[in-house]
């Protein structure tokens, strides 16, 4: 059937600097925001721009991703001629098959899969992004322009465009220029990884690319500035509103905090849902002792602790006598009476035993940072976890 | 998956529910922060692995239509079989549409029954509160080869009218009727396993001289024909919602743990519900909230205490609510005071307001009112 426009969603890096977090899952599967994961906010604004066909490149750990997205019923995207689809590598006949090597060629080994829908456009999304957007304006801006790419691009500070791929204006408003973290950036305009692409465009260049051996294989580093030397118009798509990349840890946890701040990006937006596909658990329940304050908690949960300033997944408990403050608890972590965790990031079912004490506060040390607990670890009776830990495997007081 | 055929029958809007059902069957009444009561009896059946259900529906269903809408949240959207609504389609021209009892809510789909597949029936009603294991109740069944199985509950309260008398063997050959007080025998819970073509003998006794009541009628009759019923006994927290002061009492038990821990008792059998588009919900920064069940959606500034709030509500700073029920997207406004007070989804208590009932006489706002 055809298409006018289709997106394909890379989920396939490890984020393996998230470390811990991502030892078993893909970062689009991380859980953010309380009720969310990651991959959440890319297939609600598919499905709130009307893009009903959303192919999902996977590769790394992808079964629980798999499960996650399954028919794409959560998202309304389960319809007979659309529909989410999960694409992994795979092999043809007589070649024994490739991993994808990069973010462009994992677009080109899926041709197949975006011809059988024969689009006009193609919009391309990561999925470690938290962010809410129209992709429709978007294509609008993108046909008007008549762009053969036209790329989503946020406003940074002088000092963070030295972390992004930056790209310079012309005259006429289109792009002639993109450096990738400039030393000295020409411009504050920087990527946010979301393209649309004219797909006989794009198609083309991902071929020339392919039989190029000095490339990367990456939409950054080689399809646009490969469409940039042949002269095509490449135009800058100016988003404005709440956009994080969540690809670290400081990062992750930054953006679960702006959660608190519902002036910064607004989930409660019926026209804008988020959908997310939520574990069948009753309403929470907030205990005789409970203290819970400024913070975002999940059906699931039972709190009769002291909760300040944090994010907390569905099946969270915190025990009488427990603190959690300026943490993210992830689905099915367990804070013992007594334990206290300030300042962490606890993965899915890690357990806090009575005494332990998980993070502290800022404290301007050299070493400070968010402490980390991944998934299922179990922090003994009474064992401290130092700011900064990216904790692995279980601890015991020492 | 289980050969059985689930029937959940949603009888009329219990008069004593007042304006809780003044647009809806008492089926769809909502319950616990984010169910509606049907939702107990569906999540049973789906639990057991029962494949297809019919909702037998009387007047006022439009609410559990929307609600129940294609069966998916319940598992129950399927090709083949899977969830049948059942409005009353049988019925004589000039009928009211509102059923006397059990017997004529079956009369009224008399052909759906007779086309059941399956040889087994699950007959249940639909406004009870309470997680019944029914997959054990349906192996007692299928290995006792009795021709119907009754849950059954010991203990007593204005749910516990019909009660049979278990002898030694475990079968029930006695029933007996009790007005509220403690009797003899265990309350039925009125979940009946039986035979399909016992069902319809009984449609068939009953289908003159206004016998429409499947305990007073059908059981009665049966058993005094020798008939026996083998009995599955049920002790966990069960209610059945008839009046207003039904429906506070039995929403201010869930916040004793105890009750809750034997309604939402693991992931093997989680009651079902319809999914919203929901966020986490929010506590401001000056909030306090004690010994309350808070649904998903909520954005909580002000003061709870001993409350169930359901998806969407929202309490301002300032506001005070204490034991108090707010269905759906209600919302309390800056500085008001509600103690007791049942309010309906969509409701406004607007700003200042401050009203109180008591909890022998819980104040009822409508849905949708402003106060």
């Amino acid at each position: 059937m055809k298409k006018e426009c289709i997106a394909m969603l890379l989920a396939g890096g490890q984020g393996s600097r998230l470390y811990a977090l991502t030892s078993s899952v893909a970062k689009p599967n991380i859980p953010f925001g309380g009720k969310y994961r990651i991959i959440d906010f890319p297939l609600s604004n598919c499905a709130n721009s009307g893009i009903d066909t959303v192919g999902v490149l996977t590769q790394y750990r992808p079964m629980k991703l798999n499960a996650y997205v399954g028919t794409g019923q959560p998202w309304d995207l389960n319809s007979d001629d659309g529909g989410v689809f999960i694409l992994p590598p795979y092999m043809s006949q007589g070649e024994k098959g490739n991993w994808f090597s990069g973010t462009a060629n994992a677009i080109y080994q899926n041709m197949e899969f975006i011809d059988l829908r024969d689009p006009e456009y193609v919009l391309i999304l990561s999925g470690d992004h938290i962010y809410k957007m129209d992709y429709a304006a978007m294509l609008e801006e993108h046909k008007e322009k008549g762009a053969a790419a036209t790329i989503a691009v946020i406003q940074v500070s002088m000092d963070e465009a030295k972390r992004f791929g930056i790209m310079n204006i012309g005259e006429d408003g289109y792009i002639n220029e993109f450096e990738e973290k400039p030393a000295h950036p020409k411009s504050t305009m920087a990527s946010m990884g979301i393209y649309i692409f004219t797909w006989s465009k794009l198609r083309q260049a991902l071929i020339e690319d392919e039989a190029d051996p000095d490339s990367q294989r990456d939409f950054g580093k080689n399809i646009i500035p490969r469409l940039l030397n042949q002269g095509e118009k490449l135009w800058p798509y100016q988003f404005k509103g709440y956009w994080r990349d969540v690809g670290t840890i400081t990062s992750l946890w930054d953006a679960n905090m702006d959660m608190l701040s519902p002036e910064l990006i607004d989930l409660y937006d019926p026209n804008w849902p988020i959908l997310s596909r939520s574990p069948i658990r009753p309403p929470q329940v907030v205990g005789p002792e409970a203290d819970v304050r400024h913070s975002i908690v999940t059906e699931g949960c039972v709190v009769n602790g002291s909760v300040f300033n944090s994010v907390l997944s569905n099946q969270v408990t915190v025990e009488k006598g427990a603190t959690v403050e300026y943490s993210v608890l992830m689905p099915g972590a367990h804070v013992e009476a007594g334990a206290e965790v300030r300042f962490a990031i606890l993965g899915e079912n890690v357990r806090v035993c009575g005494g332990a004490h998980v993070g502290t506060a800022p404290d301007g040390s050299e070493g400070w940072g968010v402490a980390t607990c991944g998934p299922n670890v179990t922090v003994g009776p009474g064992a401290f976890v130092a700011p900064g830990t990216m904790l692995y495997d279980d601890v015991v007081a020492t | 998956m289980r050969n059985l055929h689930g029937i959940i029958y949603t009888l009329s809007s219990e008069p004593e529910l007042q304006q809780l059902v003044r647009n809806r069957n008492s089926a769809s009444l909502p319950f616990g922060g984010r169910y509606r009561l049907i939702d107990f009896a569906l999540s049973a059946m789906v639990n057991a692995g029962i494949p297809d259900v019919g909702v037998i529906m009387e007047r006022d269903y439009q609410s559990l239509l929307d609600h129940l809408s294609s069966g998916a949240d319940w598992g129950l959207a399927r090709r083949r079989g899977g969830l049948r609504m059942l409005p009353p389609f049988g019925l004589p021209e000039a009928h009211s549409g509102h059923f006397g009892g059990c017997m004529e809510a079956l009369r009224s789909v008399r052909s759906y029954i007779r086309d059941i597949p399956q040889g087994d029936v699950v007959l249940c009603a639909g406004d009870w509160v309470g997680n019944v294991d029914l997959s054990a109740a349906i192996d007692l069944h299928f290995h006792t080869g009795a021709e119907i199985t009754a849950v059954c509950s010991e203990g007593y309260g204005p749910f516990a009218h019909h009660r049979l008398v278990k002898d030694d063997d475990g079968y029930a050959r006695r029933l007996l009727f009790s007005e509220g007080g403690p009797g003899e025998g265990l309350f039925s819970r009125e979940i009946y396993i039986m035979k399909k073509d016992l069902l319809l003998s009984f449609m068939d006794f009953c289908s003159e001289g206004g016998k429409n009541h499947f305990h007073r009628n059908a059981i009665a009759h049966y058993l005094s024909e020798g008939g026996k019923i083998a009995v599955y006994e049920h002790n966990e927290y069960a209610r059945r919602i008839t009046s207003v002061r039904d429906y506070y009492d039995a929403s201010m038990e869930l916040l004793d743990p105890v009750n809750m821990a034997a309604l939402f008792p693991s992931e093997d059998r989680p009651i079902r519900t319809k999914e919203r588009a929901e966020v986490s919900t929010y506590y401001g920064e000056q909030s306090k909230v004690r010994n309350s069940l808070v649904a998903d959606g909520c954005y909580i500034e002000g003061e709870v205490e001993n409350s169930i709030l359901f998806r969407g509500v929202r309490v301002a700073k300032g506001a005070k609510v204490k034991d108090c029920i707010l269905m759906q997207d209600t919302v309390v406004n800056d500085g008001a005071e509600l103690r007791c007070v049942i309010a309906d989804k969509d409701c406004v208590i607007t700003e200042g307001c401050f009203l109180a009932g008591s909890p022998r006489l819980p104040i009822v706002i409508p849905k949708g009112e402003r106060a």
